[in-house]
């Protein structure tokens, strides 16, 4: 049952919250279906809404978003169209005028897909109050005045951290930005495929930057959602890629190392051999586009 | 990938009503001294419109505009009996009971403009918009809110009546087993055609045409509109639902709240057409039959059957899940090359 | 326990809410405000649909405490006197409600859609209320309503 609901208006009154045990609540999307069953035990929330975290700055290629930008409001910013797709598939549209960049990074298996296409578009994020030491307090000048960038500025103790390494670890922080550099154009790949067209958990979701050059692979990042307990950078996937023709039988048998890298679950919207049996599908429709 | 497509069909014949141990609804009408007539039910409207329906029986029956017509569903502690709103029975047991209600409602109803306007009542007629009148002599005539206060202040009258529809129980036959279990029955065709994804066991519903014989529509757009959401139902329970003796409790990977329990969203539903005919059934009010529940039934086997006819896989056990689809295909692969 | 200070359909109201009490249960208890419908308290049935600063939001996953100061808009502020809404009228005319637990939900979301995109495909009208589950309609007549509700808005705008 929630005790508390303490709602800071700005970030150093976040992260001290944060460290003294509050459960942090972004849109409320995760957090609160379990709390409005009256079943859990006594709670306090610490919201982030008016901690002066959202917010999005492109200089450059370089790309920084607030953690509590909702997922509408990356829908409606025509300088992300990269991550239009993305979000689209995931939920609904009030779910989405609530639901977080941050809390997607932390959203369980098979959900979670902005979280993937992060990962494949090789995205840092900004802990504040750091991942191993909650007592790590915020120093400096670093505030929320001037939004997402302002984090940047200033000598704050913060932590810098892959969104590949922070998907599979629990924080003890709080993750006020991600940043990561727009890919070349066509570069970017996404695919997730569902139960429904619209609002539904993954099966199996890719998201990919491959870059090529000389008719072959020169670069491929690949992560996959739906498939694992978290989200998982296909490795192998990649190495089968990189120096070959970005074609079917490239494909075919990149999907074939990475069905190795798979550990899926049987859940309400698929089993884990369905998962294994369509991830080669959705990899080639994901890559190849057919 | 191929898109593989399918055509099937499914019929069905779907009964009004129950045995139990015999199966009544009562109503009861009564004026208002204004002229509006209560009608008093222990029936639910759980949304599906009975209150609508059964206005329309109390006002044709009465000849008088809808509007003057409150249902009221009451308490079922103090309210006339009725079993409740399920087997498909309500429109049948308590549009019946409504129809017996309002007739003898306006007979009390004629009498007393009778003697008001110093005529027989048996010259007299409704014109359906409020008033009564003189057969052949229209400019002759009382509104129903003068014949209730006369009703009620002058001659002392009750403009009411009292309704009941019983199915009398119905035993077997012992030594041939016939008996007569429900009141008539309703009959439906579904053709479904679908779309299925070869390399993934995905099913897309594309179409539903339907055809029903229910007796009489006492409302064609909600007889419409049931029928196209029952379908919606049914590509529901086929392709998406888990509808098992045990959900949710105690299933290895099956739906444990709301939330991950499937149904088809507004991009998946079928274009949809739906023909009434109507053969009136000699017991139903008006000589309708019921719709309630039958309208999920149909839609579900034409959608297995034509996926047996798009990609060769029979399946029996619900929902045909792109697993199960694909667990198909696969097989008739592995056994045609083995084969 | 504190005051949270919303303008509803307008209207400034204050209410005391426990660290407990959600926008949805602040309106329908607080408020008196029924439209919004308790559902599944998970957000999934987006029958909870109200407008919070202009966008749709499911109400029973917002604290109130967190939304001080918001503007809120429901059904209920729709109409003008015995004038319904262009949506409403749509689903009236359109007979696109059944039960009507949906409806206020849908309603909202469609309100939403069409102040943020006044000519919508039929695809964009489905991804608008893939967040509001209805059970009684099969969506045909509502996705008609709407796209209804759409023309009517730009034969008005016109005059």
């Amino acid at each position: 049952m929630l005790t508390e609901v303490h709602v800071p208006e700005d970030v150093p009154a976040a992260v001290s919250l944060v460290a003294a045990g509050a459960t942090i609540i972004g849109g409320g999307t995760s957090v609160m279906p379990s709390l409005n069953d009256y079943g859990s035990p006594p709670t306090e929330l610490v919201s982030l809404r008016r901690a002066g975290l959202a917010g999005v700055n492109i200089d450059g290629t370089t790309v920084t978003i607030g953690a509590t930008t909702t997922l509408s409001q990356i829908e409606h910013e025509p300088r992300l169209e990269i991550l239009n797709p993305v979000v689209r598939s995931i939920a609904s549209v009030p779910v989405r005028n609530l639901a977080t960049v941050g809390g997607n990074l932390f959203v369980p298996q098979p959900h979670g897909d902005l979280a993937v296409a992060l990962v494949a578009l090789n995205a840092r994020a900004f802990v504040l109050g750091g991942l191993d030491d909650p007592a790590a307090a915020l120093d400096g000048p670093a505030s929320a005045s001037n939004g997402p960038a302002g984090l940047l500025g200033g000598d704050g103790a913060r932590t810098e951290v892959s969104v590949e390494e922070l998907t599979g670890a629990r924080t003890a922080g709080l993750v006020a930005a991600v940043v990561f550099e727009l890919p070349a154009p066509g570069s970017f790949k996404y695919l997730k495929a569902a139960r429904r067209r619209y609002n539904s958990a993954s099966l199996v979701t890719v998201a990919a930057t491959i870059t090529e050059s000389g008719g072959v692979v020169t670069g491929a990042r690949v992560a996959l959602g739906g498939v694992s307990n978290r989200v998982v950078r296909a490795r192998a996937v990649e190495e089968a890629l990189i120096g070959r023709p970005l074609d079917a039988a490239t494909v075919q048998a990149a999907a074939r190392a990475g069905l190795a890298e798979l550990s899926p679950a049987d859940d309400a919207y698929a089993s884990a051999w369905y998962r294994r049996r369509v991830f080669p599908v959705h990899l080639r429709r994901a890559l190849l586009g057919h | 990938m191929t898109l593989l497509r399918g055509r099937g069909y499914a019929s069905v014949n779907y009964p009004t009503g129950m045995n139990l141990g015999g199966d009544p609804s009562q109503a009861l009408i009564h004026a208002t001294t204004m002229g509006g007539f209560v009608v008093s039910l222990s029936s639910v409207d759980l949304g599906q419109g009975l209150k609508t329906v059964v206005a329309q029986c109390a006002a044709e029956t009465l000849g008088m505009p809808m509007e003057n017509v409150i249902i009221d569903t009451a308490d079922t502690d103090t309210g006339p009996h009725c079993m409740g709103t399920f087997a498909s029975r309500g429109t049948h047991r308590v549009g019946n009971a409504v129809i017996m209600a309002a007739r003898e409602a306006r007979e009390v109803m004629l009498d007393v403009a009778a003697e008001e306007l110093e005529v027989d009542a048996g010259d007299l007629e409704t014109d359906g918009t409020g008033y009564v009148r003189l057969k052949g002599s229209p400019e002759t005539k009382i509104h129903i809110s003068e014949v209730a206060l006369a009703a009620h202040f002058k001659q002392g009258k009750s403009i009411s009546g009292r309704g009941i529809y019983l199915k009398e129980r119905n035993y077997p036959v012992p030594e041939t087993g016939e008996m007569d279990p429900d009141s008539c029955q309703a009959h439906a065709c579904t053709v479904a055609e679908v779309e299925v994804d070869d390399e993934t066991g995905v099913v897309t519903v594309l179409s539903l045409h339907n055809t029903y014989e229910i007796g009489r529509a006492l409302n064609p757009g909600m007889v419409a509109q049931q029928i196209e959401g029952g379908a919606w139902m049914g590509v529901s329970h086929a392709i998406f639902e888990s509808t098992e003796p045990y959900y949710p409790a105690s299933r290895d990977h099956g739906p444990v709240d709301f939330s991950e329990y499937l149904m088809p969203g507004p991009a998946e539903i079928p274009v949809q057409t739906s023909v009434i005919l109507e053969r009136p059934a000699s017991n139903g009010p008006f000589g309708a039959k019921g719709i309630g529940e039958m309208t999920a039934n149909a839609p579900i086997p034409a959608i297995a059957n034509a996926i047996f006819d798009a990609c060769g896989v029979r399946l029996t056990t619900m929902p045909f899940t792109p697993e199960s689809v694909l667990r198909g295909i696969d097989a008739r692969r592995d056994d045609a090359l083995s084969a | 326990m504190r005051i949270v200070n919303l303008k509803v359909n307008g209207v400034g109201q204050a209410f005391l809410a426990r660290p407990e009490t959600t926008l949805l249960l602040a309106l329908r208890e607080q408020l008196g405000l029924t439209g919004a419908k308790r559902g599944c308290a998970q957000g999934a049935c987006g029958s909870c649909t109200v407008l919070l600063d202009g966008e749709p939001v499911v109400s029973c996953l917002v604290p109130a405490a967190t939304v001080d100061g918001a503007d809120i808009a429901t059904v209920e502020g729709l109409a003008d006197g015995e004038k319904l809404s262009d949506v409403q009228q749509a689903f009236l005319d359109g007979f696109a409600t059944q039960c009507g637990f949906c409806t206020p939900g849908m309603i909202m979301s469609a309100e939403a859609l069409l102040d943020r995109n006044p000519n919508p495909t039929r695809d964009e009208v489905n991804e608008a209320i893939s967040g509001n589950v209805c059970r009684c309609t099969g969506y045909e007549p509502i996705v008609s309503a709407i796209l209804d509700a759409a023309e009517r808005r730009r034969e008005g705008a016109k005059l």
